[in-house]
């Protein structure tokens, strides 16, 4: 009898999964998201057979020139092709997204499934430790982060994942309890089911709408947050192509050349705007209601 | 002697369609009603069955988008209010003449404003009263449908009512204005049994008081029996009975309000089984062909798959849509 | 008051605490020797055994704490290593500059927010609304820095109609304080009016298919007091709790826009103090600006309860 409940509750999943998806194709912007998303990774990945020049590579006698053919979006102060160095950059960003929020997830998921699960003492601590967290504003917490840590790229994975960890432990503390309540797990607790058959088949996957959706736009905030760090002179560090370092070194020449200030601010918007895009698809394309 | 008083409000082949992502939602198809002056006309079918839908396209409250009105009249003393501008189906008809209570009272008072407010909103826009007199007005109102103390509950908020009290609010809210014609979608199905009975208690009191005619949307067929003088059965979209309500309980036509009236407790005879009726109402996104209540009946013929039964008469008053009456 | 702020207020105590915990281990965590940070030139041995032992760093760590908090709560925040003046004094003195752009930020948000976001719901799926929600989303992925330059591209340095990097305090000259303080508002604001903007949108679709909304029509209330009235104090009750999250996001974009525009406020004053490694400076701004915060949350608390009697009156 459990067995076949458990074929017809997989089969549910794999349903709701296609339904999912099925809703997410018919949103154009969503999959516009996608689309362009998906490049920005090639791009990403192609870096070094796309970009015409090295990220730190001087022209000699180039410096500062205006967007031509030559240099689609201009050269900076050393002389360097900008649009290389915005190509690199998406490697950075990309980078720390998907760093920082699987780190994120494989930590707090499981937090907040043991909070939720075993309750008691140990959601106490969880929880309380959370809402701590949860009491800082979130980028002054990863500014914190940082000073203790040190500015590198890494650290801001590090940073970032530590900030979104209670985001996460609470939503899946929150969906463990709706489900526990459910009359329907204490049909399968009735049962004898085993507790991690239990944990991993029930409750696990029933957590998953909700932290695929935070996941997503969780990735774009992580890009924002690296940006505004190197902005700040505390995440990535020069030479190395940041979207948000070079951008802190245009301000002073936006009077001279604001396209070195354009291209790679465009670049963040564009890679925030498509997962921004692509998570708001999936929250209406898993819960239609929430629109 | 009842049979001769005149219409108030008819409404006449009304279709009301709403444009959902799945596709089109015919949830009213041509539906026909007459409610009689100073009469209770019941309106009864399953749930879903697009009586509340009936009920707003009066008041044109049905929320647009998704919903359209695609045809029909509402005619109201010689009035189409389908077709008047909005501002005048507002100002002269929405809460002055023709008012509106609904079937949760928990949910339809405003819970972020107190209840002296919301009631003062009537006088203040059809009585032209200021503030102040519209909350005297009110609280005159509140003592006149039974609820103690109202010069301080005015300031209440409808969280801190119960139940039947709320409802009572409501019916104050809508018969502020003395309107000719009330609108009740379920007025008691939310409530216990007990103050059901005092509500309508209170309802009738009033409809003999201030003249007025309701239409009275409900499940129940006791309440019915108890408040109405007609009766209009709703199956899918469509009126497919409407007679006296004597006529309805000792001489139904239509094979639905057989199986309404078989199914319901109150209604069977002693030592007799109470059948309800099988199966379940039509998707109303792909409605069956012909006779709407094909696949349910037990008398369903061939043709009643294939063509639309038509309106007819079966007696005084008495209009049926089945094969089986033309 | 409600018990509901009662309540809320009951946690404000053992939250403060947590905050200063986290930013005293954060503190202890910090590589290197911080009396060497101190004393940077002057450092002999014995001076540094001094003080050592004036600041407890000779004790444990539990008992350096409590002493911290002590010193933290009597006002004894120490002195700024770069300025050599009293850290409460420095804060003090750049505390108003960040209050008046968080304001002025908010204002601008909720005043931009609030409207578009009615209106895109009472027309929902219509040219407007499609537009108006192409601009929000816009918005929402606009890093502060980048839509500062933007700005302070077209306004001041094309357009030459507002200042750039410079400011002039509100006591001096309200005008002129308004003029330099416009455009990093502005940067502020916009990115949470386009985030509050879709809240308030999706809340008033909610709110607009209520019962008690179709019962305000079938009173013959006009349209507008229908939807400014009825449906609009309720949409609003989610909102608060949302604006009150923003806040957080707000303080955070206020240390950039802050640097960004070189305003003398506490975020690019810390965030100097980060760079420039003073310690007392930068422990300072992270209690006062997690603080802010946790303050911010009682107001919005309270708004709550204006709002919502039954929150009020609970
Ligand atoms: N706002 C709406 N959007 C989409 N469909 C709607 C809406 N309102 C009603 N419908 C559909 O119209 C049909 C008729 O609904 P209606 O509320 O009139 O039923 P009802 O007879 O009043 O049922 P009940 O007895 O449950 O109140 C239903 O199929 C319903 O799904
Ligand atoms: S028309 Fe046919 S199917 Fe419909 S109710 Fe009459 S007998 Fe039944
Ligand atoms: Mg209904």
């Amino acid at each position: 009898m459990s067995r076949k409940s458990k074929t017809t509750e997989e089969m549910d999943r794999q349903s709701m999964i296609r339904l999912t998806w099925r809703r997410l194709k018919r949103r154009k912007t969503a999959m516009g998201g996608l689309v362009v998303f998906i490049l920005l990774f090639a791009v990403a990945l192609l870096a070094d057979v796309i970009a015409p020049y090295g990220p730190n590579e001087m022209i000699p006698g180039e410096q500062l020139r205006a967007p031509s053919w030559r240099h689609p979006m201009g050269t900076d102060i050393l002389g360097r092709d900008v649009l290389s160095r915005v190509i690199y950059g998406s490697r950075i960003s990309i980078y720390v997204g998907f760093v920082s929020m699987l780190m994120a997830v494989l930590i707090g998921v499981p937090m907040g499934l043991v909070a939720g699960y075993y309750g008691k003492i140990i959601d106490q601590v969880i929880m309380r430790a959370v809402d701590i967290m949860l009491a800082f504003p979130i980028f002054l917490l990863a500014i914190l982060i940082m000073v203790v840590l040190g500015a590198s790229s890494t650290n801001v994975c590090v940073a970032l994942a530590i900030v979104y960890i209670p985001r996460f432990a609470r939503i899946v503390r929150g969906s463990v309890l709706s489900i526990r309540e459910n009359e329907y797990m204490e049909a399968v607790e009735a049962l004898g089911i085993r507790k991690w058959r239990v944990f991993f088949l029930h409750i696990l996957p029933n957590c998953l709408a909700p932290v695929m959706v935070v996941a997503s736009l969780s990735i774009g905030v992580a890009i924002l947050a690296e940006a505004s760090l190197s902005f700040l002179g505390m995440g990535t560090q020069p030479p190395t192509p940041s979207w948000g370092s070079d951008l802190r070194d245009a301000i002073g020449l936006m009077e001279i050349n604001p396209w070195l200030a354009i291209f790679p601010g465009s670049a963040i918007l564009v890679t925030v705007l498509s997962i921004n895009l692509l998570g708001d698809g999936l929250r209406d394309a898993i819960d239609p209601r929430l629109k | 002697m009842n049979t001769e008083a005149g219409a108030l409000l008819e409404i006449q082949d009304l279709e009301v369609v709403f444009h959902l992502e799945e596709g089109p939602l015919k949830a009213v198809d041509g539906a026909m009603l007459t409610v009689k002056t100073e009469r209770v006309l019941g309106l009864v079918g399953e749930s879903g069955c697009g009586k509340s839908v009936t009920a707003k396209s009066i008041l044109r409250l049905v929320p647009q988008p998704p919903g359209e009105i695609v045809a029909g009249k509402a005619i109201f003393q010689g009035q189409d209010l389908l077709k008047i501008p909005r501002d005048r189906l507002r100002k002269e008809y929405r809460g002055k003449q023709i008012s509106m209570i609904f079937q949760d009272p928990m949910t339809s008072l405003n819970p972020v404003f107190s209840v002296g407010d919301q009631l003062a909103e009537v006088f203040t826009t059809h009585r032209g009263m200021g503030k102040k007199e519209a909350l005297e007005a009110s609280a005159e109102i509140l003592e006149r449908v039974g609820i103690p103390s109202a010069h301080r509950r005015i300031r209440d908020y409808p969280h801190q009512f119960s139940g039947g009290m709320r409802q009572r609010v409501m019916i104050a809210m809508a018969l502020a204005c003395a309107p000719k014609f009330l609108i009740a979608d379920e007025p008691t199905t939310a409530l216990d049994v007990t103050i059901q009975a005092q509500i309508l208690e209170l309802m009738k009191e009033l409809q003999r008081e201030m003249r007025s005619a309701i239409l009275l949307i409900t499940h129940n067929l006791g309440v019915v029996a108890e408040m109405a003088h007609e009766v209009a059965v709703m199956y899918a979209g469509q009126i497919v009975e409407s007679c006296p309500v004597e006529e309805f309980f000792d001489n139904p036509r239509h094979p639905y309000s057989i199986g309404l009236l078989r199914s319901f407790p109150g209604m069977v005879p002693k030592g007799e089984r109470i059948l309800s009726i099988p199966g379940s109402i039509p998707d109303m996104l792909n409605p069956p062909p012909g006779c709407r209540f094909h696949p349910r009946c037990q008398e369903a013929m061939p043709r009643c798959r294939r063509e639309s039964p038509p309106d007819r008469m079966a007696g005084d008053n008495h209009h049926v849509r089945c094969w089986l009456h033309v | 008051m409600s018990r509901f702020v009662l309540k809320r207020a009951a946690f404000l105590i053992p939250t403060f605490l947590g905050i200063t915990l986290v930013v005293f281990m954060a503190m202890q965590m910090i590589p290197g020797d911080p009396i060497l940070a101190l004393l940077q030139d002057n450092y002999t041995e014995e001076l540094a055994q001094q003080l050592r032992v004036k600041l407890g760093l000779d004790r444990p760590v539990p008992v350096q704490y409590v002493m911290w908090l002590k010193r933290l709560v009597t006002g004894d925040w120490g002195t700024s290593i770069l300025s050599k003046r009293p850290v409460l004094e420095e804060i003090l003195h750049r505390l108003p500059v960040t209050l008046e752009l968080l304001v002025l930020a908010l204002t601008a948000a909720l005043v931009i927010a609030v409207p578009v976001g009615v209106i895109s719901a009472i027309r929902p799926n219509t040219f407007l609304d499609y537009s108006a929600m192409t601009l929000t989303i816009l918005g929402i992925s606009l890093p502060e820095f980048f839509l500062g330059a933007l700005l302070l591209l077209v306004f001041s340095l094309n357009l030459q109609w507002l200042p750039a990097t410079s400011f002039v305090p509100i006591s001096e000259n309200l005008w002129q304080n308004l003029r330099h303080m416009l455009l990093p508002a502005l940067t502020l604001g916009l990115p949470r009016a386009a985030l509050i903007a879709r809240l308030v949108r999706n809340s008033m679709l909610e709110v607009t298919r209520q019962d008690y909304i179709d019962a305000a029509r079938a009173k013959g209330l006009s349209e507008f007091l229908v939807i400014n009235k009825h449906a609009l104090k309720n949409a609003l009750i989610p909102t608060v709790t949302v604006v009150g999250l923003q806040i957080g996001y707000l303080i955070g974009g206020a240390i950039i826009v802050e640097s960004l525009f070189a305003l003398p406020g506490i975020g690019s004053f810390g965030i100097d103090a980060i760079l420039q490694r003073d310690y007392p400076m930068v422990q300072a701004f992270a209690i006062v600006a997690s603080s802010g915060f946790l303050l911010s949350n009682v107001l919005v608390d309270l708004v709550y309860t204006v709002l919502d009697p039954r929150i009020r009156l609970e």
